[in-house]
């Protein structure tokens, strides 16, 4: 985004108000996703204002030729993995995508069981899909959040992850049809 | 023509395939029940987690982010403590005065009238001891190079009663004193100096 360029050229050159303008252009959509990653309000709260404070702190590693808000997610990513190491959660569950687990892929074709989303209002399904996104594993949680909340593209994900487009997409169907199961195995 | 694949499906519906792609999809959804509703189920699903409620940016959010970017410059900070070591000090003066007014028991008005003639009292005596002393610096200054006539005059008649012997020994002797008395006040200064640290 041209606007986005411009924004960093003013802050780069003493600006405040251009990085603020930055900030709440994007302090919406990263806590959507550090809150979605995270869980815990509190927790994303302070992560995304870290996320801020590091980007602004490395402003002059931004490279223009790149989008910003895929050098911004990509900060913001790899600050969640620092987060959940900090946590000591097990590393194979924060790096490792689904394609390295076994027996992960799910069914590839339909079949004829019934609906499982139509058993629920709109606001119904979505506050369960917000309580089954817990259950995903982080890889998938973090595609399916990219693409379907921050809107993301695949092109942006694959850059941000620096993995082959291809991957990044089977991650995000792994993720939408793994939780179209949990959906269906989470308690009424 | 056989069921799709699912992955195909998602990208159909998020407008990811290309033109001949897409066309062949719809055409098979038109002929294949399953497939349909397999999207409609796929299609709901996406609508809902598009629409997700997004989670609420405090207040006062931005401004915390900006804080701490740029954190009040160091000058600004000892001009606001400055100011704020004055403003206590007023706060403390109004506290005492207002005290003593009420253990006098004087009203506020009273006890700000007694003030102000007490300050202007003060300023009064400050100026007139002020001027009597610039007087005798000036006085001073006039009577100087006449001690200093006399100081000569005295040293003149000394010398010509003294023998040149006895002049060396004196000056001698001077020096000396002055060397030692140089000597211990440095010695004292740097003793008290070492207390200090």
């Amino acid at each position: 985004m041209h606007e986005d360029q411009d924004l960093v050229r003013r802050t780069l050159r003493g600006d405040k108000g251009a990085f603020e303008m930055i900030v709440l252009r994007y302090q919406q959509p990263l806590l959507n996703y550090v809150g979605r990653m995270l869980g815990e309000r509190e927790t994303a709260l302070d992560l995304c204002q870290e996320v801020f404070v590091k980007a602004y702190g490395s402003l002059r590693s931004y490279r223009p030729e790149y989008k910003f808000s895929t050098w911004l997610y990509k900060i913001a990513s790899n600050s969640v993995i620092d987060s959940w190491r900090k946590k000591k959660l097990p590393m194979i569950s924060i790096e490792a995508g689904p394609e390295d687990e076994a027996g992960s892929m799910p069914i590839q074709v339909p079949d004829d069981k019934p609906s499982v989303v139509r058993r629920y209002e709109l606001g119904e399904l979505r506050a369960r899909i917000d309580a089954a996104l817990a259950e995903l594993p982080v890889a998938l949680r973090e595609a399916f959040v990219w693409r379907h909340v921050n809107g993301l593209s695949y092109e942006e994900m694959a850059e941000i992850k620096g993995l082959p487009m291809g991957t990044v997409k089977n991650r995000v169907f792994q993720a939408k049809e793994r939780l179209r199961k949990l959906l269906e195995e989470l308690p009424r | 023509m056989s069921c799709l694949d699912l992955e195909k499906l998602y990208l159909y519906l998020e407008g990811e395939l290309d033109a001949a792609e897409a066309r062949a999809v719809g055409a098979h959804l038109a002929s294949c029940p399953t497939c349909r509703a397999a999207a409609e189920e796929r299609e709901l699903l996406l609508r809902a987690a598009g629409t997700l409620p997004a989670l609420e940016v405090p207040s006062g959010f931005t401004q915390m982010i900006m804080e701490r970017i740029s954190p009040a410059p160091a000058r600004e900070r000892v001009r606001a403590s400055r100011l704020g070591r004055l403003a206590a000090a007023a706060a403390v003066l109004a506290v005492t005065l207002g005290l003593a007014s009420l253990l006098a028991g004087l009203g506020p008005v009273h006890a700000f009238l007694e003030l102000s003639h007490f300050t202007w009292n003060s300023l009064r005596s400050f100026v007139t001891v002020a001027a009597k002393f610039s007087k005798f610096v000036i006085l001073g200054f006039k009577i100087l190079p006449q001690i200093a006539g006399e100081f000569l005059l005295t040293l003149k008649a000394l010398t010509s009663v003294i023998s040149p012997e006895a002049q060396i020994a004196c000056a001698s002797a001077l020096l000396v004193i002055l060397i030692l008395a140089g000597f211990f006040w440095n010695r004292r200064l740097s003793l008290e100096r070492h207390h200090e640290n």
